[in-house]
């Protein structure tokens, strides 16, 4: 029998309706009014599942949480505050709150919660003793635990219509993971369409999302379907979510309500089937508290989530990854490179790899271009995977530390090339990627995208 | 439950409580329950909303908040709407020390629960006989 869900709420009548609807749907409830009788309780029936409300008369709910983790790091906290203390909720997330529900009480979301909680528990023990494996969706390579519990879930939920959320650094397989999700679901005879928020400017995304007719706008010469229309019957996966400005999510989150859609300058709605998947490599919490991202398209969105973990918690799957590279390269480019030395396997496992798998892609690829087999040996490698890299301070949107200033080697330049130098530089320090370095200095990507463009273009000229 | 004797529903707009809201939560718990529910619902809405101090000293804004924070989420679970803006605008006011703008609002979160426990008397009695 599965131990009882701890329900640690100081509200009688919300402690109540807790344990009656829990009941009712079939589940044991404990319940304790104070932080004190809480922790005690924990101690006695070990839960695998706890509701606790984040105001509790004798302690911080956040405090016991923690506490409650050091001892036993797999028990699920699913964390209810009131509406408008978004703070606190990235604050438990950080902590290792499993989900967070916003008061006032919507049970749908308090069993569908519990219910998560419950089968990611049993997953993960499964996988654990070893009892159900998840062989690769075929989109993936590698094996590690983390791996196989995304496999799992991507299985789970491709046969649903439920929004799937899928976050993870850049270089991760973010959209990897959105074509598995569809392929392995009931639309995979329908249309996939991606759409990357941060690569198109603002002031067209809504009409590349929308469509538009011919004559709405300056440069809009023919009617054009957008992305949603073309994923009617399919999936429609839209990348960088979280760069879309607040005006097009208030007309996105209108989409997801009513499935309908009306192009920039029309004055119908037409009504479209299309299943919605999203990612990000921010923190989506973190934008919502900063006022970047609306709480209620949030909610809408988040109802699946999948994490993509990164490469350097993927285990022994960097050298599956990097062998199957070396075979398909090695064939694309005509070379006969069959095998890694040890020493290059140590270096990749031990590498930090903050580009992910597309930045072992892409050594992989300069490697077989460059030199010649049968073996990957350290000399091929790039000059700074000859040391261990030191892991970032942390890995999701806060900034790394700012470097020192270093104005002597600015000073005489022109505003414009000192620009082009720190967008450089930044991009260049956050493994190559563009949208961290975008969200580093506070602009879109496809500023910095449009940027990198009228450089190239003045250096041909030149 | 003797459906005929229960109170008029208060469901036109501006009423106190959302019907539809309450209804779903009285289901939610089942007839079983539906008084101990009410009971508890009338006892943390007189301690969290009617007992506020209606005119608060800076010393009081660390219960306001608390109270107004619970204020929240029972508003919200009954459906009342007006009442759950009211307690939400306090607690930031109470919780950014904002005293003034607290005691302007304390007297409306405090009314309002007072006209949703009138409310739940009514549900009560009409379901058991006493309120």
């Amino acid at each position: 029998m599965p131990a009882p869900i701890l329900a640690i709420e100081d509200t009688l009548s919300l402690q109540m309706i807790y344990q009656t609807v829990l009941g009712n749907a079939g589940h044991r409830v404990i319940t304790a009014e104070t932080a004190a009788d809480g922790l005690k309780q924990f101690h006695k029936i070990k839960p695998c599942v706890v509701l606790l409300d984040l105001s509790l008369p004798d302690r911080d709910g956040l405090a016991l949480m923690t506490d409650c983790l050091t001892e036993r790091p797999d028990t699920c906290f699913i964390v209810i505050t009131a509406n408008g203390s978004i703070n606190r909720a990235v604050q438990a997330m950080r902590a290792g709150a499993y989900e967070f529900l916003v008061k006032p009480f919507d049970e749908q979301r308090l069993l569908a919660a519990v219910k998560n909680a419950q089968s990611d528990i049993m997953r993960a023990r499964a996988l654990k003793s070893g009892e159900i494996k998840h062989p690769p969706i075929k989109e993936f390579i590698g094996s590690s635990p983390a791996m196989r519990d995304v496999y799992s879930k991507i299985r789970s939920v491709s046969q649903s219509m439920a929004t799937v959320f899928i976050s993870g650094e850049s270089g991760t397989g973010k959209e990897l993971c959105a074509q598995a999700v569809h392929d392995q679901s009931n639309r995979a005879n329908g249309p996939f369409v991606p759409l990357n928020c941060g690569a198109i400017p603002q002031d067209l995304l809504e009409s590349e999302v929308f469509g538009h007719l011919k004559g709405s706008f300056t440069g809009a010469i023919t009617d054009k379907p957008g992305a949603a229309a073309v994923a009617d019957g399919g999936t429609l996966f839209l990348d960088e979510i979280c760069e879309m400005d607040l005006n097009l999510q208030t007309k996105l989150l209108r989409f997801i309500q009513t499935s309908t859609i009306r192009p920039v300058g029309s004055t119908t709605a037409r009504k479209v089937n299309v299943r919605i998947l999203c990612a990000t490599n921010r923190d989506p919490i973190e934008e919502v508290r900063r006022g970047r991202f609306r709480q209620d398209l949030f909610y809408r969105l988040h109802v699946v989530p999948i994490h993509l973990p990164p490469l350097h918690e993927r285990g022994d799957d960097v050298l599956e990854l990097a062998e199957a590279a070396l075979r398909r390269f090695s064939q694309e480019e005509g070379r006969n490179f069959t095998a890694l030395s040890d020493d290059v396997k140590q270096i990749f496992l031990s590498h930090h790899w903050p580009g992910n798998v597309r930045q072992l892609l892409n050594v992989l690829r300069n490697v077989v271009v460059l030199n010649d087999g049968p073996l990957v040996t350290k000399s091929m490698l790039p000059m700074d995977m000859h040391h261990p890299t030191p892991p970032p301070a942390t890995q999701t949107a806060t900034a790394p530390a700012p470097a020192e200033a270093t104005t002597g080697t600015l000073i005489g330049r022109t505003l414009a090339e000192i620009e082009e130098i720190v967008i450089e530089e930044t991009i260049a320090r956050h493994g190559g990627s563009v949208p961290r370095a975008a969200h580093v200095l506070d602009v879109s990507p496809s500023t910095i995208y449009r940027k990198r463009a009228s450089w190239k273009k003045r250096e041909r000229s030149s | 439950m003797m459906q005929t004797d229960l109170p008029p529903r208060p469901g036109a707009p501006g009423a106190a409580v959302d019907t539809a809201v309450f209804e779903r939560l009285l289901a939610a718990v089942g007839p079983a329950a539906q008084p101990e529910l009410l009971r508890r619902l009338r006892d943390d809405f007189q301690s969290h909303g009617a007992d506020l101090p209606l005119h608060p000293a800076k010393a009081d804004l660390t219960q306001v908040r608390k109270l107004s924070h619970v204020a929240v989420a029972l508003a919200g679970v009954v459906g009342a709407a007006r009442l759950q803006m009211a307690a939400t605008a306090l607690h930031d006011a109470a919780e950014h020390g904002d005293l003034d703008k607290a005691r302007q609002l304390c007297p409306a979160v405090q009314e309002q629960s007072t006209e949703i426990i009138a409310f739940l008397k009514q549900q009560l009695r009409a379901r058991t006989g006493a309120a």
